[in-house]
């Protein structure tokens, strides 16, 4: 399904990681934004849908990381990712607040940008369409599927994360998923059928 | 990964693959601005943040700031000074000084009054002196006046 592997599955070890960042490790430093500054960034861009302000997410993001360790205020040992999705979190609320109030700030949505160079027409296409129908999606279900997708963190984190219960979570996914179907025309019509109504969604 | 991760139902797996590739290239997308924010950020780890500057706006505000408590502070001054006696002669303080000015002008007659007085009882001792002296005298006091008629 592609899903994005977590650092723990490979052979980089977040805690040594973490921990020489913490000491100074310039050369870790930059591993560790490697690692994770794309995933903060394709969670900016998704809400935010322009490039120069998912960077600046992402730089404001790591910024308070790095003072945190410096400061020794990163106490939540084995649990980095969901404290750096947090922040990453928190200043993607406030930029995209920021946005409402001078919706003038933005480049428009970046999708020349999308995937580098790799991505064709018809693929920009069909992200644009995927885009607009994620959109139409409620705050709450939009969250998980950005958490899942472009942060690529696992339904466990996701639950950890926003202190709900994995069922609860799992429910909001797969309900989230059948709309963006039913709202692309992809859908088995048949199971299209047996859903509830858009207005009575989650 | 557990097993919550890969037990999507199958009517939604296409959706799902739809979606992670959309993620990826999204990720893909932002490898070299990380790449660029490792390096903007790496000397955090080393140094305090640069204190803010503060620039000719900021200046602006700091006065501004500066200035309206101090604006507010010079009013409650010059109100006080203003409340106190003899700096306004219509205020109550103007009337108070007024009163006294007159309570001391009374008194300073009263004085006068009293000190005349005195100086008449004094005359009129000194006379009465002068009188007993000149009856012990009657011997030689032809061309005196006698003011004791009839001894």
């Amino acid at each position: 399904m592609g899903v994005e592997p977590t650092p723990a599955d490979g052979a980089l070890d977040l805690a040594e990681l973490v921990r020489s960042a913490r000491a100074g490790d310039e050369d870790a430093w930059r591993d560790l934004v490697g690692l994770y500054g794309p995933r903060v960034f394709a969670l900016a861009r998704s809400r935010l849908r322009d490039h120069d302000a998912a960077e600046e997410v992402m730089q404001s993001v790591f910024a308070t990381v790095a003072i945190k360790l410096r400061e020794g205020r990163y106490d939540e040992h084995g649990k980095f990712e969901p404290w750096l999705f947090r922040i990453a979190m928190n200043r993607v609320r406030d930029a995209v607040r920021r946005a409402r109030r001078d919706p003038t700030t933005g480049s428009g949505d970046g999708l020349d940008q999308l995937g580098g160079q790799a991505a064709g027409p018809d693929t920009k296409a069909s992200f644009a369409q995927l885009r607009d129908a994620m959109e139409r999606l409620s705050k709450p279900d939009r969250e998980v599927v950005e958490l899942r997708y472009h942060a690529g963190l696992s339904f466990r984190q996701i639950a950890d994360l926003l202190g709900e219960p994995i069922g609860t979570l799992l429910a909001r996914h797969h309900r989230a998923l059948r709309k963006l179907q039913r709202m692309l025309g992809t859908g088995d019509e048949s199971i299209a059928n047996e859903l509830p109504s858009p207005a009575g969604g989650a | 990964m557990n097993s919550h991760d890969t037990d999507i139902p199958a009517d939604i797996q296409s959706m799902a693959a739809r979606l992670a590739e959309a993620g990826a290239a999204a990720r893909a997308g932002g490898e070299n601005a990380a790449y660029r924010v490792a390096l903007r950020t790496a000397r955090l780890l080393h140094e305090e943040a640069p204190a803010p500057r503060i620039g000719a706006s900021g200046l602006a505000r700091f006065w501004m700031w500066l200035a309206a408590p101090a604006t507010v502070l010079a009013a409650v001054a010059i109100a006080f000074v203003m409340a106190q006696p003899g700096h306004h002669p219509s205020s109550d303080g103007g009337s108070v000084a007024a009163a006294r000015l007159e309570t001391d002008i009374d008194t300073w007659l009263a004085l006068d009054e009293v000190l005349r007085e005195e100086t008449f009882e004094n005359r009129l001792a000194v006379l009465s002196l002068d009188t007993a002296g000149v009856a012990t005298r009657s011997d030689d006091a032809d061309s005196l006046p006698r003011l004791e008629s009839g001894s």
